[in-house]
């Protein structure tokens, strides 16, 4: 023990991580269950804050593991030396993840029906929609920084800090557009987080894409 | 010799004027800035608050121009000027988020609450520290200054939307208590010296700190390329 801590003394890395990702944390559940920290009182609120923050913990998983083969088995070399624009590599990469997640999910609300009697079935489209719509987004940044923080020294946990401060808006619009359906209030509440979702996506799909050529060259 | 003379005398000369205009700036907030009607003495901390969170936000816009050059020629002394201006960048925001809790548990009543732009600062602040640590875990320095432009593009990009999710959040719901800061518009003239002389001597400071930081790291890329070159 006291070896371990010395190291530690020496080197500060886990501690200065863990602090950042426990305040990270705090931050994620206070945008997960509104700005009083609490239940908002709106109905399907808690709900939606719960499936969205197990959702971006899952999306680390899946993310270090989808990046872990490339580092093992040489995936970056054959990406550069591939003909293929480095933008088509990032988006297939991205699609896979895409489908990863997306199967997730669908157990993900099927749980929340079962285990929180979620009114899922009652707008099942609309909630599929707003879920594809934050997921984009979350496998766009996700892969972007996965591929950077899995050729770091300190590999998994450097993900999470550094792709959630990113994906706050999205973790904010999803739980509340999920939440407007899940309440009943349909488009009136939820159109405007969905269009804020479209937004982002936009813009950091583009900008992930552009951006993989520099984080796979060597 | 290593680093030029000149430039360290300037660098002399630049950081005594940052230091007697905090001197004067906080002798101004203290003794020529009148006493705010409303909020008493803990509205002095404005004087540092504000001027530190404008500083610390044209760091990070300038951590994304520097980025956005790095990527475009490969420039060394981008990545260089980049990571400076996140440090100094943090080290005044973390300076914002440590005057605001102080003034707003006597004005507002509690430490912390989830305002648009408390909660927009924080995100911000979260972002560049993952910078820093995205810096301090990698070895190889052509990766490690391609990967950091690359979150220092995608960070400050992400501002604009973070803001306006934000203040939907905030305002689709509000709380029990409407909390509003007054406006700037109508600040008695000696409020403005202190303010402005203030903002000053962060504005130098930050320069000094940023040139300082600068140097020390190309001197240290110097020591790292001497090393291999000697090692290897």
């Amino acid at each position: 023990m006291e070896k371990d801590l010395r190291l530690e003394r020496r080197a500060k890395e886990s501690f200065v991580i863990m602090l950042v990702f426990s305040l990270l944390v705090l931050a994620l559940f206070s945008f997960a269950f509104g700005p009083e920290g609490g239940p908002s009182g709106e109905p399907g609120a808690v709900q939606a804050g719960i499936l969205w923050v197990a959702f971006l913990f899952a999306s680390v998983v899946g993310l270090s593991r989808s990046m872990g083969v490339e580092r093992e088995s040489e995936g970056f070399t054959m990406m550069r030396l591939s003909p293929a624009e480095p933008a088509a590599l990032f988006l297939g990469k991205m699609a896979s993840i895409l489908i990863l997640m997306a199967g997730m999910e669908a157990a993900g609300f099927a749980a929340l029906a079962v285990l929180y009697r979620a009114p899922v079935g009652q707008a099942a489209l609309e909630l599929a929609l707003v879920a594809g719509a934050a997921t984009v987004g979350i496998a766009a940044v996700g892969t972007l920084f996965a591929a950077m923080s899995v050729r770091t020294r300190t590999r998994e946990v450097l993900l999470p800090v550094l792709m959630f401060p990113l994906l706050v808006p999205v973790l904010i619009a999803a739980v509340k557009g999920t939440a407007a359906f899940l309440g009943g209030r349909g488009w009136a509440d939820a159109g405007d987080w969905v269009r804020l979702l479209v937004v982002y996506d936009v813009m950091f799909v583009i900008a992930s894409a552009l951006a993989f050529e520099f984080v796979i060259a060597d | 010799m290593i680093l030029a003379a000149k430039d360290e005398g300037r660098d002399r000369w630049l950081g005594l004027a940052a230091a007697a205009l905090l001197v004067f700036g906080i002798y101004a907030g203290l003794f020529i800035a009148g006493t705010d009607r409303f909020q008493g003495p803990p509205q002095r901390i404005f004087y540092v608050h504000v001027p530190a969170a404008w500083i610390a936000f044209f760091a990070f816009f300038l951590v994304f121009i520097f980025s956005v050059r790095y990527l475009a020629w490969r420039g060394e002394n981008d990545d260089i000027r980049a990571h400076a201006c996140a440090e100094v960048g943090v080290l005044f925001a973390t300076l914002v988020l440590i005057t605001g809790p102080i003034w707003a548990r006597p004005i507002w009543g509690v430490w912390w609450t989830w305002d648009p732009r408390l909660t927009t600062s924080l995100i911000l602040w979260l972002i560049y520290v993952g910078y820093l640590m995205l810096r301090a875990y990698m070895t190889d320095p052509d990766q490690r200054a391609r990967f950091a432009a690359v979150l220092g593009i995608a960070g400050f990009i992400n501002v604009p939307i973070t803001h306006l999710s934000v203040v939907w959040w905030r305002t689709l719901h509000p709380g029990p208590v409407v909390l509003r800061r007054g406006g700037m518009g109508e600040l008695p003239a000696t409020m403005h010296v202190a303010l402005w002389s203030c903002l000053l001597a962060f504005t130098l400071l930050f320069i000094y700190f940023v040139r300082k930081r600068t140097a020390i790291e190309r001197l240290q890329a110097r020591a790292e390329a001497a090393h291999a070159g000697a090692g290897g």
